[in-house]
Order: C-alpha cells, then sequence, then structure tokens
C-alpha cells in the first residue's frame, strides 16, 4: 500500500472512529477491570488469559468487518454500472449495520459490566445493547437479504432460488424460533435481576415480544432466506475466475449471519444460566461465536478485494 | 461484423469472468486498442489477446485457465476471418 492511499485509510472516518471504538474499549478493559463474577472462581493469570485471547480477536474482528464492508464499498464504486453495482452497496450497508451493532454493544456491556449492582446504569446499558441486538441486525439482514435477491434476479431472470429445499431451513428456523420463545420466557431474570445477576431485558413481557423477539425472528428469516440465496448463487453463477472470488464473500456473509444468529440465540439465555453452563462451555460458545465471525469477515474482505481486481485488471 | 464479433468475446468472457465480463472486455478495448467496442474487427484480436492474457494473470494463477481463454479468443478471431 502506497504512503498516499494509508494516509488517506488512516483519515477515512469509518477507520477513526473503529480506532476510538477499540481505545474505549481497551481502556475499559485493561485499566479499569470488571469485577469478576465469584460463581467462576477464576485467578488472576487465568482471567489476563482470557482476557486477551478474547480482546485481541474480537478487535481484530471489528477491524475485518470494517476492512470488509469499506472493500466491498470500494468494489462497489470500480463497477461502473449501477445496477450491477447496487448489490454490492447493499451487501456493504448491511455488514456495516452488523459490524457497528456489535462495536457498539460491547463498548456499552463493558461499561456496565464494571457497576453490576447499579441499576441506573445496568438498565438503560441493557435496553440499550438488546436493541442493538435485534433491530440494528434487522436492517443489517434486510440490506444483506435485499443485496442477495438483486444479485439472484439479476442472474435468474426474477426466479428466486428458494424451493422445495427450503422446507427444511424453514422447519429449523421455526424449531429455532420456538426454543429462541421458550428460553426467553423461562428465562428467571428477563424483567428484574435475581440476586447478583442482573435483569437480561429490564421490560415488560409484551415489549420483549414487539421490540425483541418480533425484529430478532424477522432477521433470523431474512439472514436464512439470504444463506440459501447466496449459496446456490455462488455454486451457478457464470465465470470460473468470478465464482471462485465470489464464493469467498458468499461464506463470508454466510458465517458472519451464522455468527450474529448465534450471539442473539445466546442472549436469551440469560447471564443466570449461562454462569450454570460452567466457564468451559460458556467460553467454548463466545470462541465459536468469535471464529464465526473473524472467519467471515476475513473472507468478505478478500473475496472483495478480489472481485475489485476484475475492474481495475 | 464488428458488433457480432464482440458479443462472441463477450460469451467468451462471461465463462471466465461472470456478470463482470463485459465490463472487462470494455475496458482491455478501450485501454489497449484505443477504439469503440463496435467496431472491433478480428485483426484486432492477437493484441486485445495480449492485453487479456495479462489481466487474467493478475486474477488467477491458473495459467492453464488463461491459456484456455487466450486460445479461445483467438478462435473467435480465426472463425471471423473465415466467414
Amino acid at each position: 500500500m502506497s504512503k498516499s492511499s494509508s494516509g488517506r485509510l488512516l483519515l477515512n472516518p469509518h477507520i477513526i472512529l473503529l480506532g476510538v471504538g477499540v481505545a474505549l474499549y481497551a481502556a475499559q478493559v485493561l485499566l479499569f477491570p470488571a469485577p469478576r463474577n465469584p460463581k467462576y472462581n477464576i485467578n488472576t493469570p487465568t482471567y489476563i488469559a482470557l482476557v486477551v485471547t478474547l480482546m485481541g480477536p474480537w478487535i481484530a474482528t471489528w477491524a475485518f468487518g470494517v476492512t470488509g464492508y469499506l472493500r466491498l464499498e470500494s468494489y462497489a464504486r470500480s463497477i461502473k454500472d449501477e445496477a450491477s453495482a447496487r448489490p454490492f452497496r447493499y451487501l456493504s450497508r448491511g455488514i456495516m449495520f452488523l459490524v457497528w451493532g456489535i462495536i457498539v454493544a460491547t463498548v456499552i456491556s463493558t461499561f456496565s459490566s464494571h457497576h453490576p449492582s447499579d441499576v441506573s446504569i445496568n438498565m438503560p446499558a441493557t435496553i440499550i445493547d438488546n436493541y442493538l441486538y435485534s433491530i440494528v441486525p434487522l436492517a443489517g439482514f434486510y440490506y444483506i437479504w435485499r443485496a442477495v435477491q438483486l444479485l439472484v434476479h439479476a442472474k435468474a431472470k426474477r426466479k428466486q432460488f428458494v424451493d422445495l429445499a427450503t422446507v427444511v431451513p424453514a422447519i429449523a428456523l421455526a424449531a429455532l424460533t420456538a426454543a429462541y420463545v421458550y428460553l426467553v420466557f423461562t428465562n428467571p431474570s428477563r424483567q428484574v435481576g435475581v440476586g447478583t445477576t442482573p435483569a437480561s431485558y429490564y421490560l415488560p413481557d409484551w415489549l420483549i415480544v414487539v421490540s425483541v423477539i418480533i425484529p430478532v425472528v424477522l432477521s433470523w428469516t431474512l439472514g436464512l432466506l439470504a444463506v440459501i440465496n447466496i449459496y446456490r448463487y455462488q455454486q451457478k453463477v457464470a465465470g470460473f475466475i468470478y465464482r471462485r472470488f465470489m464464493r469467498t464473500v458468499a461464506f463470508g456473509v454466510i458465517f458472519i449471519i451464522g455468527g450474529s444468529i448465534l450471539v442473539q440465540a445466546l442472549l436469551s439465555i440469560g447471564s443466570q444460566r449461562l454462569a450454570g453452563i460452567g466457564l468451559g462451555s460458556a467460553l467454548g460458545i463466545i470462541y465459536l461465536f468469535l471464529v464465526l465471525q473473524l472467519a467471515g469477515y476475513l473472507l468478505v474482505s478478500r473475496g472483495s478485494k478480489k472481485l475489485t481486481l476484475i475492474e481495475t485488471a | 461484423m464488428g458488433n457480432t464479433f464482440y458479443s462472441q468475446l463477450i460469451v467468451v468472457g462471461e465463462k471466465y469472468l461472470g456478470p463482470a465480463a463485459e465490463r472487462f472486455m470494455q475496458r482491455q478495448i478501450d485501454f489497449h486498442l484505443g477504439k469503440d467496442p463496435r467496431n472491433l474487427t478480428a485483426g484486432d484480436v492477437d493484441k486485445l489477446a495480449d492485453s487479456v492474457k495479462i489481466a487474467l494473470g493478475v486474477l488467477t494463477h491458473d495459467k492453464a485457465m488463461v491459456n484456455s481463454a487466450v486460445r479461445e479468443i483467438k478462435a473467435v478471431a480465426a472463425k471471423g476471418q473465415a466467414a
């Protein structure tokens, strides 16, 4: 990368905001460590190892996320024909929503984790975080779904790739929704905190249904449709070289959507039950989410860079 | 003739570059031949094949694929000259 292009990149407002987000998160974690959950009984060296192995990949995920959607946007700009550029512009916007949703949610939840028993901080932080994990992904998944629709329509003359084979994902979605609703409403700390565990929602049940469950299930529906269609698109699109690059982007999008669905489902468990499954299992789920997100954003970033080469070679 | 020749080149390009083929071919013709694609003739093909070979070489290390694309472009030209 030349000096001027790296200089331009550093002056990019998205990169500046990313720097602010990383600084806020890292300062909170490293300078003011949050009180440890007594249930886990973690000693200091283990705690430091956990912080480093979680914080490093998490910040890398944000960085790959931001570069991923910026590269997609750059690819869209390199396409002179607006109709062909639009799906990639939407894809970039969708990923931008998802990335910033997790960045802002992480900064807020890290801040509130320093004040576990202060309801005046915990309540608004939890409510905002829940909306960042429900409404923001809905916007992100909508744009990704729309982008894939446009790609599929351009390829298949307004014929969607959704057919009888989507019955299995539809059943999976129904099962996931049922499990999600069950987990939300059997969460004993959903409205008020229990003991030292803060509440998961701080909202009445009807508001949980309207403003959290419905947006989450809608976003899963759009996300799964996008996954099915982008998977089939990368299989069927013409062009040996184009298909190879598009496949990288498609699998990136599939991993990102998978990771987002996992974290939304995870939130329904509630911190009390999460503590109950043990530190090892909880960390296993968190690392799985991290790997999915990191791989997803990395693949989108690499695939977009390769696609841009076709437009500039 | 120019139009038919160009559309046959696009068909070859789509085999390798899918939806990006037309933009790619237009750019190669514009930058390297300085011509309007509609005025393309079979006589331009050697120069075009060279520039396509270099450009595809940037995109993939698969030399067999690059050579196959170049061969197909030249075959379109040969067909045009024979007609």
